[in-house]
């Protein structure tokens, strides 16, 4: 999911919780203070981005032993320790969600339309 | 037949435009239309680029057709 609000972790692990979940594994993408850096301008291409996130998810869970996943990327500008993206992944066990976690970031940087640009001061 | 075109990031920066409605020939393919907006637009040769059709990633020799949404964009950087 694409949004300019920022998000809350905990309400989106109370989200996820189901009965046959044993393991949630979350990955919190921050705006690092790179020399210089005042903070981030993210674009995104709307459409074409919730599409490949709706791809990237069905892909993971085709691989991986999975129940569940979130992603929220933030679009806008952010500064230096704000949340840009967040992904949780749901599983029986931890090995697959660790797996299916790493997969999908690395995917996501790859495919997704999004694009960062550095502020400077 | 026209054609929708958006530029991100630092191709909107180059082109200095965000939206444009482009005519082209009937069962142009994309790789000719990328040659198009490479004559159009010279300073684009500068970037790496990558142009999707209808939000989907589509391989050079897709045909367009009337009304299609193009997107031209440098290398992803999300996440």
């Amino acid at each position: 999911m694409i949004t300019n609000e920022d998000f809350s972790i905990d309400e989106l692990v109370r989200g996820m919780k189901k009965p046959e979940i044993g393991a949630i594994v979350t990955f919190l993408g921050v705006v690092r203070a790179d020399a210089g850096l005042k903070g981030l301008n993210v674009e995104i291409y709307e459409e074409m981005a919730e599409q490949e996130l709706r791809r990237l998810e069905r892909a993971a869970r085709e691989q991986f032993e999975i129940e569940a996943v979130e992603i929220v990327h933030r679009a806008g500008s952010l500064k230096v320790g704000e949340n840009i993206v967040v992904i949780l992944v749901g599983a029986k066990h931890r090995k697959e969600a660790f797996q299916a976690c790493e997969y999908l970031i690395d995917e996501l940087k790859k495919r997704v339309p999004i694009w960062k640009k550095e502020l400077e001061e | 037949m026209k054609v929708e075109v958006r530029f991100f990031a630092r191709c909107r920066e180059v082109v200095g435009e965000k939206v444009k409605e482009l005519e082209v020939e009937e069962g142009m393919k994309l790789q000719d239309f990328i040659d198009l907006l490479l004559t159009r637009y010279p300073e684009l040769r500068k970037v790496r680029l990558i142009v999707s059709r209808n939000h989907n990633y589509a391989p050079l020799d897709e045909e367009l057709k009337e009304d299609d949404e193009l997107a031209v964009f440098p290398p992803v950087s999300g996440g």
